[in-house]
């Protein structure tokens, strides 16, 4: 089942450090909600140069969109995000205005 | 967020048609809604003909923090389905567009979960007003 979805730029931090963020994020589902780590699929899309802008200028954020129980408290659901944002900060050294976290109720649109 | 997402059929665009919609994009979402520019992004997706809807040559799908009255959503679509067929010199029938609203809570950008539409000033004010 996908439970996270990740849209980042070609040739930056995270391009780079796909298989350790990965890990990362199957143990935050781990931790966070159960989530059997081998069940739980980690999608990427890599947006080459002139493919992403942010501002109207081109972007080196990174977009990490993950699946979390519909109805998750928001005191839960603001320690998963934080918890995504420190690793993509850790693991990538992006700043934290270049890491956009959500936590989309149910099975991911995408 | 907003995350604009943008497909468009392969090879049909050029870099300078992507940088042209994607400085739009805030133009229009941020002059709608009042938004700061800094948490506009928009993405692109060269896709096959056939993985696009029926009839459309370029597809934006428009994830917004909910909140927007629906006439604010209308001109969104309105404006944006415009330039989309201008800049890519298509019939506006082939171009789609269509916004979903993401509750602000449901995201974090800047280290903290996103202001509800209308409370951005608190938050800029601790993260300054631009990436």
């Amino acid at each position: 089942m996908k439970k996270f979805s990740c849209l980042i730029q070609e040739g930056q931090g995270a391009d780079r450090s796909q298989a350790l963020l990965e890990e990362g994020l199957r143990r935050i589902g781990r931790e966070a909600f159960g989530d059997d780590p081998a069940e739980s699929e980690v999608a990427w899309t890599v947006f080459g140069r002139g493919f992403a802008w942010t501002a109207g200028e081109p972007s080196t954020s990174s977009v990490v969109i993950g699946s979390v129980p519909a109805g998750l408290p928001l005191e839960r659901r603001e320690p998963f995000l934080r918890e995504i944002c420190s690793l993509w900060e850790r693991v990538t050294g992006c700043s934290t205005d270049e890491i956009v976290a959500t936590a989309w109720d149910g099975p991911l649109p995408l | 967020m907003p995350l604009y997402r943008c497909a468009v059929t392969e090879g049909a665009t050029t870099e300078e048609q992507r940088a042209h919609i994607a400085k739009e994009i805030v133009r229009i979402h941020c002059g709608v809604t009042g938004a700061p520019p800094s948490f506009v992004h928009a993405f692109f997706s060269e896709v096959p003909a056939a993985a696009l809807p029926e009839g459309r040559s370029a597809f934006v799908l428009g994830s917004i923090r909910a909140g927007r009255t629906p006439e604010q959503k209308q001109e969104i679509v309105s404006e944006l389905s415009r330039v989309v067929a201008e800049t890519l010199d298509q019939p506006i029938e082939r171009v789609g567009v269509v916004t979903a609203d993401v509750p602000s809570k449901w995201n974090m950008e800047g280290g903290e979960l996103l202001p509800e539409p209308g409370e951005e000033a608190a938050w800029l004010e601790r993260h300054g007003t631009g990436h």
